[in-house]
């Protein structure tokens, strides 16, 4: 399925994503988080087996034709069950009820990515199949390998 | 009908109380403890909180009567920061293998953005 996949190599953590998310959902559902020696943008990982659809009570959360794990806002009632399934700490509360990173729904339809996506300068962040975003990682660290042996640098 | 509560049963996860329209099942959380109260005189008989009850703690019952819970609330097994989920909903969420370390939201995602980093060292 289609998603959002971080590339943390990339990101130099200028926080434009975060920017982007805010313009397009008034509040900033990816946050850039910054450690010795790396950045890494963390939004929802729209899981294939997501803890957070099982534990919704109400059926409030759904996945969407694109894949996109999505809050039916009429149906959820803010009951925190889900932020206590998910791994990643990621529904958060606005008010009474859960919001969430939802993949940019009206832009999706337009044929667009999401927001933080495209705006993301360094392509630290890409909307891709899991599987493409794998083989293109692979791709890259053979690159890596074939470079240090053609000068001659030790290997890794 | 109204609604029965098993109190032993119940997990303190209050989504019985948000789904309440009229405002007969009420919480509070204070110094560490959570209190859910259930007030009969102003339940519709919806029974809207049995459906949504992820335990199974609520079961009809012809009668009412007013009734009342606490749960300690845990803290963080990081930061110790307490929290807004209780000890048992905790144990819970142990015991369905959601997790094996209890974080709050906000160590969770600092400790995966730090797992996924580690792997580009």
């Amino acid at each position: 399925m289609t998603g959002i996949l971080i590339d943390p190599g990339k990101c130099i953590a200028c926080r434009a994503c975060e920017v982007a998310c805010e313009r397009e959902h008034g509040r900033s559902f990816i946050t850039v988080f910054e450690f010795e020696g790396s950045a890494v943008p963390l939004n929802c990982r729209h899981c294939e087996k997501a803890p957070c659809i099982e534990a919704c009570p109400t059926g409030a959360l759904f996945r969407d034709k694109d894949g996109a794990v999505i809050v039916d806002i009429k149906k959820c009632i803010g009951c925190d069950m889900c932020l206590l399934a998910c791994p990643f700490g990621i529904p958060e509360m606005a008010g009474k009820i859960m919001v969430k990173c939802d993949l940019c729904p009206e832009r999706r339809a337009k044929g667009k990515l999401p927001l933080c996506v495209q705006t993301c300068p360094t392509g630290a962040l890409t909307y891709e199949e899991p599987n493409g975003f794998s083989v293109r990682r692979r791709k890259s660290y053979a690159e890596r390998i074939a470079l240090r042996r053609a000068h001659d640098v030790p290997q890794l | 009908m109204f609604p029965s509560f098993d109190w032993e049963k119940c997990i303190g996860c209050i989504a019985c109380v948000r789904t309440c329209m009229g405002g007969a099942l009420s919480y509070t959380d204070r110094e560490g403890i959570r209190t859910i109260t259930f007030e009969p005189g102003l339940c519709d008989g919806d029974l809207l909180c049995l459906k949504l009850c992820p335990v199974g703690a609520i079961k009809p019952s012809p009668k009412s009567s007013g009734s009342s819970a606490t749960f300690p609330l845990a803290r963080c097994e990081n930061c110790g920061k307490l929290t807004d989920f209780t000890v048992k909903e905790v144990e819970w969420g142990k015991e369905r293998g959601l997790f094996d370390v209890f974080l709050c939201p906000e160590c969770k995602r600092v400790e995966s953005a730090k797992r996924i980093g580690e792997g580009f060292e």
